[in-house]
């Protein structure tokens, strides 16, 4: 008997598969309905409110959302890059990339701080209208996802990337696995910008 | 992360026993977690049975335990009694039978029962029961935070859980714990399912009780992040005075409550039972698959229609996410909306009985074992039957008008969940003991722990379906003397309930605590055949077919000595012209 | 797992490409809103342009363009639930009960801070 859990790198041939991504695509079908759920919520509560105010109302501004819009899917793309670099057996530029997306998440959080900061001050406060509480649990939410996979990422690009030496074709995986997660994160985002921002 | 099963060989006492990253012993863990958990669950239903069946006389010998605030002079307090309801639910369910039909049996049998050595990802299982663990602690906790643990029944419904007491903020931090658990465990099964069966064992010859671990572990991960999000939600409501659930202009003891409003309280009724009717599945499926198994093993033949069986399995997963509704029909929802659920859960019965039908019909012809595990499995088809059966009335929308909160419904899913699933768990334990410590369990001590069970089981919920008939609503807890149609001196009051249906709670309490009497034959059993049962003198005592039974008993860190072979179907039993009266799947010839 | 190097070139240009567009139609969104169109209107026309985004992400950067069966069947069952949990307003919005249409007092003031208009609203209604 082997010592390692079988098809943990290699691919199962009757599912097409390593372990890894099937997991991650699970888990991200459940983040689906995580969100899912939340956008059911946001949904139900507008519709039955006779009003609900839009985001500029209560003070939201349009183009911090966009910047930071802009700021997560380049962060996207960086983080398909982080892995395509890999690929390319290019373990220098890899970091550089992986680096950037780093970067790019802390930027978005900063903006991200500040206009919470801005909202504290002026007043609005979850419990002032259920618009706000909704926009505060959507964006609260999804920032704890963006740290969640901030620490994953932050350990693939220090202590975790020395894998890179012993296993290559493992630590591809794992960077393409982050990566899954990554762009999730971005789309999510995606819509959220627009709901809560724009309508 | 390195990915060998080596590293706890020569593991530390922390390694091995508590930490660990084997799959057998995360399954011991949540196993004897779980029934502690089930003890505790128990024991407080123990106390509301008192004070049903006594209302307002003190408790003898441990009323003084429970101090002033609980109760005083030994009489309990409605507020004691709600907590205790409260939490009686939630852990029986969450606590007690789900981490032990998936994360006990699940964990230990699933890797053994298609061959592999282990979960696809032994780091996680370990998280997996560490968050449930701390769940537990959690709401452990919450019986000493001021105003005791959560008190507004197990569902939480705001308004109510969101002005109660802070009990109720750890039950929610709790179930985020237990829904983390349940998210790492789910991935974990389904990759370990879909990956690492042996070769040859393809999805068709999988045990049943694999697949109803598939099919659990679906609705884990895709019906919990509903619950997940009903519960951040209600924290925000509770912690930043949010008012997703609360309405506007709510007057709560006279005073008009300091919310924003528009919330809506059908919002959290409507999340909470998109997770909490497919977890009714994951109460009832795994129970299924594991007395599947004993009933092949104990009729010696094949299951009467193995196919049907998954496919009703797989029919029964999907329909159970459109039936959440049928919880809600008096929640003015309207009768369009009300008829589509009920069509629906008249629907999702099919399956059930599909499955059921082929169990009774495995009976049909077979040279039955009476041994424990199979009586525990026999007594769970007419129960299950029962708890089924009186189920139909509420999910047809206008019967669940007389019916709804009353205690038919307790009645109704204690049937399914107790000597429902509870039998099969402890069924499992029966007839795997052996696999697990190498050691068979006493039979006498076994039918000694059946049969009061059994009967006492019945005497407890068959006198609940009775009461809700007449109307006894499931939330009282002076066991409805409110209602009474006269005093006890005998003046007429016009309430609704006789003396004889309020009667009946001192027979239910008679059964529960007789039941708690003949659960010590169980305990002792259990712990004296961990050391001293009957040595069993092979691996497969039960002569039976499934691949756990070719790993030795215990099965080794890495479970199989070399890599099975599955060479045919998972109940071959009497096969014409084979050698003996079962065939197993991995052994080359029949 | 076996694309080489060059197949790896055309993926760069490709991610490239799709941040471009990605990156338009982020800016096309902010402009559609300059517009003020009709409420109706300006949500679905956002809603779609936020869909034809999303898919480049999942299509192109998580390579669902090209994935395997298991993953597919996964998501459309996740797909299937997922319209299932979007039914919820539906269940609560449509078709109340005569005489249970508490909605427009209820959320009159979910927009502004009407504590003390509400409770008096509740005054009036008892």
């Amino acid at each position: 008997m082997s010592d390692a859990i079988p098809y943990a790198v290699d691919i199962r041939p009757d599912t097409g598969l390593n372990n890894g991504k099937m997991g991650i695509w699970l888990f991200l079908a459940s983040e689906v309905m995580l969100f899912g759920g939340l956008f059911s919520s946001y949904v139900l509560l507008r519709t039955g409110a006779s009003h609900w105010p839009l985001g500029v109302d209560e003070g939201l501004n349009i183009w911090l959302g966009l910047v930071n819009t802009i700021v997560l899917i380049t962060s996207s793309v960086t983080m398909v890059m982080a892995w395509a670099s890999l690929k390319m057996q290019d373990f220098d530029k890899f970091k550089k990339f992986l680096g950037a997306t780093l970067l790019l998440s802390c930027v978005f959080l900063v903006v991200k701080a500040f206009e919470y900061g801005g909202k504290f001050a002026h007043g609005s406060v979850p419990s002032k209208n259920t618009f706000l509480a909704i926009y505060f649990v959507l964006t609260g939410v999804h920032g704890l996802h963006i740290i969640g996979g901030m620490v994953v990422n932050g350990y693939f690009w220090g202590p975790g990337s020395k894998m890179w030496k012993t296993d290559p074709e493992r630590f591809t995986g794992r960077i393409e696995i982050a990566g899954l997660y990554w762009h999730f994160v971005d789309l999510v985002w995606i819509f959220l910008f627009p709901v809560l921002y724009l309508l | 992360m390195d990915n060998s099963l080596d590293s706890s060989h020569s593991a530390s006492f922390w390694r091995k026993y508590v930490f660990s990253i084997d799959h057998k012993w995360i399954g011991i863990q949540y196993g004897i977690t779980g029934l502690l958990f089930l003890l505790f669950g128990f024991c407080l239903m123990l106390l509301m049975r008192w004070q049903l069946a006594y209302p307002e006389r003190p408790l003898p010998f441990f009323g003084a335990w429970f101090g002033e605030l609980r109760m005083p002079e030994g009489v309990m307090l409605p507020e004691f009694y709600n907590q205790l309801g409260a939490m009686h639910g939630t852990i029986m369910i969450f606590l007690g039978v789900v981490p032990l039909a998936v994360g006990a049996f699940g964990n230990y049998f699933v890797p053994l029962q298609i061959g592999a050595p282990d979960m696809a990802f032994p780091r996680l299982n370990m998280a997996s029961y560490w968050a449930y663990f701390l769940g537990g602690v959690t709401m452990l906790i919450s019986f000493f935070v001021p105003g005791g643990a959560a008190n507004s029944g197990w569902t939480s419904y705001p308004p109510l859980a969101v002005i109660a007491t802070t009990g109720q903020t750890l039950w929610l931090f709790g179930m985020i714990f237990l829904i983390t658990s349940s998210l790492l465990g789910s991935i974990n099964f389904i990759v370990t399912i879909f990956q690492l069966r042996a070769p040859g064992m393809t999805l068709m010859r999988m045990p049943f009780f694999v697949w109803t671990q598939l099919t659990t572990a679906f609705l884990l991960l895709l019906a919990f992040p509903a619950l997940e999000v009903a519960a951040i939600l209600q924290l925000m409501d509770r912690l930043a005075d949010t008012s997703f659930f609360m309405p506007s202009g709510l007057v709560v003891s006279g005073e008009i409550q300091d919310y924003s409003g528009g919330g809506s309280v059908l919002l959290y009724q409507h999340l909470f039972w998109f997770l909490a009717h497919p977890e009714v599945y994951v109460l009832i499926l795994p129970a299924m698959g594991i007395i599947t198994e004993i009933i092949a093993n104990n009729t010696r033949k094949p299951i009467g229609g193995y196919k049907p069986m998954v496919y009703a399995l797989v029919f029964l997963g999907f329909m159970s996410f459109v039936v959440w509704a049928h919880h809600m029909f008096l929640t003015g929802m309207g009768t369009a909306i009300s008829s589509f659920f009920q069509a629906t859960t008249m629907i999702i019965s099919i399956p059930s009985i599909v499955i059921l039908a082929a169990l009774m019909l495995t009976l049909w012809g077979g040279s039955i074992r009476f041994n424990v595990p199979m009586l525990f499995a026999l007594a769970f088809l007419p129960m299950f039957g029962i708890g089924g059966l009186t189920g139909l009335p509420l999910g047809l929308s206008t019967a669940d008008i007389h019916l709804h909160d009353t205690y038919y419904v307790i009645g109704h899913f204690h049937y399914v969940v107790a000597p429902g699933t509870l039998f099969a768990l402890f069924s499992g334990i029966y007839y795997w003991f052996p696999k697990v410590t190498g050691r068979k369990m006493n039979e006498f001590l076994g039918h000694l722990h059946f049969w009061p069970t059994f009967i006492s089981m019945n005497i407890i919920f068959m006198p609940m379906l009775i009461q809700g008939l007449a109307g006894m609503s499931r939330r009282l807890w002076d066991g409805g003397l409110t209602y009474a149609d006269t005093t006890p001196e005998g003046v007429l009051t016009g309430g609704i309930l006789t003396a004889g249906i309020i009667g009946l709670h001192k027979v239910i309490s008679m059964g529960a605590w007789t039941m708690a009497l003949f659960q010590i034959p169980f305990i002792f059993n259990f712990f004296w055949s961990i050391w001293w049962g009957k040595k069993v003198t092979s691996d497969n005592p039960w002569e039976a077919t499934t691949l756990e039974w070719a790993a030795p008993s215990p099965p080794p860190h890495g479970n199989f000595a070399t890599v099975p072979v599955t060479y045919r179907g998972p109940y071959e039993y009497s096969v014409p012209d084979a050698e003996r009266d079962f065939s197993p799947q991995f052994q080359e010839t029949i | 797992m076996s694309a080489d190097a060059h197949d790896i070139k055309r993926e760069v240009r490709k991610y490239y490409a799709v941040f471009a567009a990605l990156l338009v139609l982020s800016c096309v969104t902010v402009a559609v809103n300059r517009l003020h169109l009709s409420p109706s209107r300006a949500i679905g026309l956002a809603l779609v342009i936020a869909t034809v985004k999303a898919s480049l992400v999942a299509c192109v950067f998580m390579h669902l363009l090209s994935e395997k069966r298991f993953i597919y069947s996964v998501l459309a069952m996740t797909f299937v639930f997922f319209f299932a949990l979007m039914l919820l307003p539906l269940g609560t919005g449509s078709d109340p009960l005569h005489g249970t249409e508490v909605s427009q007092y209820a959320s009159a003031h979910a927009g502004g801070d009407g504590h003390a208009e509400a409770a008096q609203e509740t005054e009036v209604g008892h």
